[in-house]
């Protein structure tokens, strides 16, 4: 049965806004022949809106995946018009690289979707092109993890520091992606924050975050570097001596600085040693 | 009636030894004769104004507290400092009249002065104690004798000094007496009052209560009474009728929450010989002068003590006040006319207004240990603090979210007194009850189920206030009582809304509604409460969630949540039936929703 296309408009007016784009006057790959010549359409289409929900969800990927915005026609029909869990991830997940503005307004629908996997791949889009304060923190307090995540890895490379107080309860929890968040956020006082976690965090996380920051070329204080290496030199595991490799791989040997010397240190004595 | 046969069988053998009880309890005598009452109480001297019984003239309190001896304070209420104190073996009730106090301490009856707590006189309790009281002249003791099968009674009189004035003796159960202005009033088998001359032992009259039992007397400096545990006839020329209707009498309609408090102190218990629980379940109560019956109370109003709550109801039991004493019972409690006084166990001293139960007066009696009980000689106690009358559903909030478990059925009494109430105040009250994990489970569903019964739409704010927590991974937030404040914003759906406020609820609603992370009963309710009160104006987000879910399997296991959603998209206009029809009809549709799809599309 076709979509009705004024229940539809009922659904919402931003999918409507999204199917209702003028027909594109180019066929579909055109622009790229060269890839875009390898995807049967009206195949791929079919099994799109088919009810084989594995084939459904190839059909979306390849779809989502095509850098000609004429491929994702197809899939903003079925995703304003609902599908399996399976394919809606599928054809978010592709979209992420490719995404449309078109795309982008579809995939907000998604943002609140009860699936986790849904939810974070439509997050992903909605994040990517604007890093909303308010739905980076509602996706960091999200009880999904992978939901988390994406909000985490927002909140990093928008550089919000409002949510450094939520980041660093999921540091506590030893939750990575907020870990490597608050390295993106380098800051002499917020690596003392995170230090002073030192026995609450866990190791791991400590090391990502305080190693992340310690390679920041904005973070370039030598006493502060030098407090976050002795800090690292107290964590256990094999971040804190990744983190101390990376440190002094990323540091000119010249001019010496304490920190290097002692993060070099630190690794000699691991590699003769315990390590 | 077992207890007139063993006295029948008791006095006869008694005559037949020549030994028995003389001529004053007896089973047959000239009950209920006008005359003879009316010539009683034209000897009894009255105070025509309230006062204290003691003869200061002041405000006492005779407060018991516990330890090893034991202490008793005398407390001047209007100085607010203590008169005196002593140690001493309490093992009764303080009674005052004039100069005299009386109390049994150990083994023995001591009579005390008021002024300064000296001892007067040491009176041997032959046998076991019933009672003891004065009328500030002499002392009065009732004394049980004799063996198990052959059980006397002794009423007697002493000088406040100790010396025997007059010796009445019963075969049958003589109750705690009561004296007041030259008449010992002495009830007698439960069934009678003996009036006696103070002076010289002798009978005046008896009144037999004919449809009300005599078990409780009650002295206060203007009046006298006598009753049973649920209400009392005024001492007074009427009262030869012994019939409740042809007396002047009185009771009340208690809730059933508040039903174990008495009238007061059971003559013929002996345990209430000294201060007990029964002294925390208290009516209080005072009475206006009246030529005729029935009994009119003093500003229409009684007060009922249960423990730590004080509640102002008229005699029909309709609520007016209530009054929540922080933390520690209430031990003892009296009305004194202008207020209703009440000691708590750790000294607190209250007045309360009789009318309005504001606070008129709080004292603090500095005591060494729990108070046990305690004799509040306060009548016409008049403080004249002007504190603002208590917020009534502040009291009641405090009554039913106090953390002691122990008062179940005074938090149910407090809550179901909510219902009468209209403002978010109470509403927000109620929620903050429901929500609270601590409240016990019955409590919990009354309190629902008046909050959903109310349909106030006042307290849509409040309510929409508590959907205002969302469910939250950093702080462990997680929305409570969201069936319940679902529920009862559904039951507005009926009623006329502000379409402003309205709109809001509508919005918050959705919001929580399809938070991911809500569990489905909650979920269920929201909806139940968006479709109530929405009116229409909900059916874009249900649309929208309903197509953009519709092959979500863990959507549409939730059944009936799918039900509500697609008969609400159904019940709009054409489009919407027609969205509802493609659902049912798209194979991609998972198959609990189109079969829900279906149903809503059915005639």
């Amino acid at each position: 049965m076709p979509v009705p296309r004024l229940a539809l408009l009922l659904v919402c007016g931003l999918a409507a806004t999204a199917t209702a784009q003028p027909a594109r006057t180019a066929r579909p790959g055109a622009a790229r022949a060269g890839k875009a010549a390898k995807i049967d359409l009206a195949a791929t289409s079919a099994a799109l809106v088919g009810t084989d929900v594995a084939a459904a969800a190839k059909a979306a990927a390849t779809l989502g995946g095509s850098k000609d915005a004429a491929f994702h026609e197809p899939l903003r029909d079925l995703l304003a018009t609902g599908a399996h869990p399976d394919v809606v991830v599928a054809g978010l997940t592709a979209l992420a690289a490719t995404a449309q503005p078109a795309d982008v307004a579809l995939a907000a629908l998604y943002q609140d979707a009860r699936h986790p996997q849904v939810r974070a791949a439509a997050l992903r889009i909605v994040l990517a092109t604007k890093p909303d304060p308010a739905v980076v923190m509602t996706a960091l307090r999200s009880f999904d993890e992978p939901v988390r995540a994406i909000g985490a890895d927002a909140a990093g490379a928008a550089g919000l520091r409002e949510a450094v107080p939520a980041l660093l309860v999921l540091l506590d929890k030893g939750e990575l992606p907020a870990a490597r968040a608050l390295a993106k956020l380098p800051d002499e006082t917020l690596a003392k924050t995170i230090a002073a976690r030192f026995g609450i965090a866990p190791d791991a996380a400590l090391a990502v975050a305080l190693g992340g920051m310690l390679v920041q070329p904005s973070f370039s204080a030598e006493p502060a570097r030098l407090e976050v290496v002795r800090t690292l030199t107290k964590l256990s595991g094999i971040e804190p001596l990744a983190a101390l490799e990376a440190y002094v791989k990323a540091t000119p040997a010249t001019p010496p600085t304490q920190s290097r010397r002692e993060a070099d240190g630190h690794l000699k004595s691991r590699q003769t040693g315990d390590r | 009636m077992s207890s007139l046969r063993s006295f029948a069988v008791i006095a006869a053998t008694a005559a037949a030894i020549g030994c028995g009880p003389n001529a004053v309890f007896r089973l047959s005598s000239d009950d209920n004769n006008p005359a003879k009452l009316e010539a009683a109480l034209a000897i009894r001297q009255v105070a025509t104004t309230i006062r204290p019984a003691n003869g200061l003239g002041k405000p006492l309190v005779f407060a018991v507290v516990s330890g090893t001896p034991r202490t008793l304070i005398a407390y001047d209420v209007e100085a607010a400092a203590p008169l005196w104190s002593i140690q001493a073996d309490v093992q009764s009730r303080v009674v005052v009249a004039g100069d005299v106090l009386v109390v049994r301490e150990g083994a023995a009856v001591v009579v005390r002065t008021v002024a300064t707590g000296a001892e007067r006189a040491k009176l041997a309790i032959d046998g076991e104690l019933v009672g003891a009281t004065t009328d500030g002249e002499r002392v009065f003791l009732v004394t049980q004798t004799g063996t198990a099968t052959k059980p006397l009674w002794v009423l007697a009189a002493y000088s406040p000094d100790g010396s025997p004035l007059w010796r009445n003796e019963s075969a049958g159960a003589l109750g705690a007496p009561a004296a007041q202005g030259g008449l010992v009033l002495s009830p007698f088998l439960k069934q009678w009052l003996s009036i006696i001359d103070a002076r010289t032992g002798a009978q005046l009259t008896r009144i037999r209560g004919i449809d009300e039992e005599i078990s409780v007397l009650r002295v206060t400096s203007d009046a006298a009474f006598f009753g049973s545990k649920k209400g009392a006839i005024r001492l007074d020329a009427a009262a030869a009728a012994g019939t409740r209707a042809g007396t002047t009498y009185g009771t009340v309609t208690l809730p059933a929450q508040l039903a174990a408090a008495d009238f007061g102190v059971d003559a013929f218990d002996p345990v209430q010989l000294g201060y007990t629980a029964f002294d925390r379940k208290r009516v209080l109560w005072r009475a206006q002068p009246t030529t005729s019956g029935p009994m009119t109370f003093q500003d229409d109003l009684i007060g009922v003590h249960v423990f730590r709550f004080v509640f102002g109801l008229t005699p029909a039991g309709e609520f007016r006040w209530a009054y929540s004493q922080p933390r520690v019972p209430l031990v003892a409690s009296a009305h004194a006319g202008p207020v209703l006084a009440a000691l708590s166990r750790d000294g607190d001293l209250v007045a309360l207004d009789p009318v309005t139960g504001a606070v008129r007066a709080n004292l603090h009696i500095d005591v060494a240990g729990p108070v046990l009980g305690a004799t509040l000689d306060c009548d016409g106690w008049a403080p004249t603090s002007d504190a603002p009358a208590p917020s009534t559903v502040a009291a009641l909030a405090t009554i039913a979210r106090d953390r002691d478990a122990s008062f179940e059925d005074i938090k149910q009494y407090a809550v179901s007194i909510f219902a009468s109430l209209q403002g978010a105040d109470v509403t927000r009250d109620l929620l903050a009850i429901v929500v609270d994990p601590r409240t016990p489970t019955k409590l919990h569903d009354q309190v629902a189920a008046l909050l959903i019964a109310r349909r106030d739409p006042a307290g849509l704010p409040a309510l929409l206030g508590a959907l205002a927590v969302h469910p939250d991974f950093i702080t462990g937030a997680q929305p409570v009582g969201t069936v319940e404040v679902a529920q009862a914003i559904a039951a507005l759906g009926t009623v006329q809304l502000d379409p402003a406020a309205a709109a809001q609820a509508v919005t918050v609603i959705g919001d929580l509604a399809f938070d991911p992370a809500l569990a489905p009963a909650p979920r269920l309710e929201l909806v139940r409460a968006l479709v109530a009160i929405g009116h229409g104006s909900e059916r874009g987000r249900l649309r929208q969630a309903l197509v953009l879910s519709r092959a979500d399997p863990a959507f549409a296991a939730e059944t009936d949540l799918v039900t509500v959603m697609a008969a609400a998209v159904a019940a709009g206009g054409p489009e919407d039936r027609e969205l509802v029809r493609w659902l049912a009809d798209d194979a991609r549709t998972a198959p609990a929703v189109a079969a829900a799809a279906r149903a809503a599309l059915a005639p």
